[in-house]
């Protein structure tokens, strides 16, 4: 098992890769952020057989007697190995997971916890929406990644659900459970520690990484962003790519603005949505993480949606 | 079929069956992707176009544009452009598209007139697999003119939350037609046609209620411009969700533009649009 309790800025240097001994390759790397909270940094890239689907970014805070995981991983196995690490780390017993997002790389580890009868909980929105696609993403991961990497995945779709914002008490810790409404995905959970100020942001936040709008609502997306701004978290934990502060809301708000503006003024001007996309770049985030993936895919969901206002019309 | 850029594959069973794969998929032994020799493609040529020649590749009589990798397998954007004007000796009266590994691959046919000024589609279609896409054109004297593309597309992590399928259903069959730019006499002006329809395949099942969507697409648009045709095109659910048509047409004077669609259930909607166009560009 190798992790660091350290300061933040020594940990973003100091937790290399290949540092585990062969016995425990297994081991999952947990920063200490700050009293009891750590995160679990996955890859900025797109799922792959090298990152074995393990993107985004999860997390554990400790209580007087339990622990809660933010997000389960990407399979079974990422899953199994997080409440490993968060047990081993904190010491205490995983009694509740959050899920931020439903997303595959955050929701497909949770059987793990369903075995160990760990209640899940989620947005009711994104409850819904995973029982409605991730049976989908789950056939196009083992085709992606391999039977064995996600040998043992199955979607659990999570029992527990909210509708709005919580004051939770779980593992003698008391958290807020935030629901900003439809911003990155219609069942957006964020999760403050207010001990710490420390906030898990899920997807709402990137950092240097191009947001993906697939699910977005963008002005509910603008919206909660505004809403991190004014809880102004002392760290702030991106769904995907290192952690940050408060400030990391600027960059992503910016990059939705203008790709909306561009889709927009396209759309409006009669542009093909094939030319749109030949000429569609933003360079001043052509060095974010995923921009060559996700930046076209993001201005043709947003030149369809003002498509489409048209015949609100 | 260009012997050049074929290869023969040595694993025997391959070589058995006499197979050949096309050589810029080498490794790539599935027949589907083999340009030359996907079975449905080869039942096409037969059945549409029996013994006559295919010149290929023909990107200087139609040039087909798609993306190498799709944004959104339900929504490619395609592009097929003639690369010369319309007149009455010398045209494109129809052009075929064909994506060889979609559940139906001739998803559209467009038939042109000289009225049509230009022999010019964009629209966005349903890419089911990693496919090649065909655009054929048929000239007035009959000669046949094949471009290729090979798109990368394949269902993804299924799709992001739609629109209510309520919502959906109020605004269906309501259409836009409009000019991009300013129309000027006598000359191809651009055109879009916009609809609001589902255009469901009946092949997608929906995650919740594990029941198929009933199909219901649109199956004809019908373009003319003073009661001049310049359009037909039949399609299918090849054709994504709001179907959308950009196309030309030539003003002769006042008139108007009208599209008339008729859908798989045997509705019919329309849109008009008058034009007046300007004798001299602006």
């Amino acid at each position: 098992m190798f992790w660091l309790a350290c300061g933040l800025a020594l940990c973003m240097t100091a937790a290399a890769p290949g540092r585990a001994s062969p016995a425990d390759d297994a081991a999952l790397t947990a920063t200490a952020l700050d009293n009891g909270v750590y995160a679990v940094f996955g890859s900025t890239n797109e799922a792959s057989p090298e990152n074995q689907g393990r993107i985004g970014n999860a997390g554990f805070i400790v209580g007087a007697d339990g622990t809660i995981v933010i997000n389960t991983g990407s399979s079974y196995r990422h899953g199994r190995e997080l409440l490993e690490t968060a047990e081993r780390v904190g010491g205490k017993p995983v009694v509740l997971a959050v899920i931020t997002q439903p997303l595959q790389e955050f929701i497909m580890g949770s059987a793990a916890f369903a075995d160990r009868d760990i209640p899940i909980l989620a947005h009711e929105a994104g409850a819904r929406l995973i029982g409605e696609r991730c049976e989908n993403c789950l056939r196009n991961l083992r085709r992606l990644l391999g039977e064995q990497a996600m040998l043992g995945t199955r979607v659990m779709v999570p029992a527990r659900t909210v509708s709005h914002s919580i004051e939770l008490d779980a593992g003698g810790r008391k958290l807020r459970v935030l629901h900003f409404g439809w911003g990155s995905t219609p069942g957006d959970l964020a999760v403050y520690d207010s001990t710490s100020g420390i906030l898990f942001a899920g997807a709402l936040v990137s950092i240097s990484r191009v947001p993906d709008l697939r699910d977005s609502n963008t002005s509910g997306w603008l919206f909660a962003l505004h809403a991190i701004d004014e809880l102004s978290p002392r760290i702030l934990v991106p769904g995907y790519g290192p952690p940050g502060t408060a400030a990391a809301t600027a960059p992503v708000r910016h990059y939705i603005e203008r790709v909306a503006e561009l889709a927009r003024d396209r759309q409006r001007g009669g542009a093909s949505l094939y030319e749109t996309l030949r000429k569609a770049q933003l360079p001043e985030f052509q060095d974010w993480a995923l921009y060559a993936l996700l930046h076209p895919r993001n201005v043709q969901k947003l030149y369809l949606q003002f498509e489409n206002e048209e015949f609100d019309r | 079929m260009n012997p050049k850029r074929r290869m023969l594959i040595s694993l025997p069973l391959l070589l058995a069956a006499g197979r050949m794969v096309h050589a810029q998929q080498a490794g790539a032994t599935d027949p589907a992707l083999d340009i030359d020799a996907n079975p449905m493609w080869l039942q096409f040529r037969d059945s549409l176009f029996a013994g006559r020649p295919i010149t290929t590749p023909a990107d200087d009589v139609l040039r087909l544009e798609a993306p190498a990798r799709a944004e959104d397998a339900a929504i490619v954007p395609i592009a097929l452009r003639a690369q010369f004007p319309q007149s009455d000796s010398r045209y494109i009266r129809r052009i075929y598209l064909i994506i060889d590994n979609n559940p139906s691959p001739m998803g559209a046919v467009f038939d042109f007139t000289p009225a049509s000024g230009r022999a010019e589609i964009e629209t966005r279609v349903r890419v089911d697999a990693y496919t090649h896409m065909r655009a054929i054109a048929e000239m007035n004297d009959g000669k046949l003119f094949m471009s290729t593309r090979f798109v990368k597309a394949s269902g993804g992590c299924s799709a992001p939350p739609g629109k209510d399928p309520q919502a959906a259903l109020a605004t269906l069959g309501r259409m836009r037609l409009r000019v991009e730019g300013e129309p000027v006499l006598n000359r191809p002006s651009l055109a879009q046609l916009m609809m609001s329809h589902p255009n469901h395949s009946g092949l997608a099942m929906d995650q919740l209620t594990r029941n198929y969507t009933p199909a219901h697409y649109v199956r004809l648009v019908r373009i003319s411009y003073a009661g001049e045709p310049v359009l037909t095109a039949e399609v299918d659910f090849t054709i994504s969700e709001n179907p959308n048509f950009r196309f030309y047409f030539v003003p002769k004077g006042r008139g108007e533009l009208k599209a008339e669609v008729l859908d798989s259930q045997s509705r019919r909607f329309e849109a008009t649009l008058p034009v007046q166009p300007v004798s001299n560009p602006a």
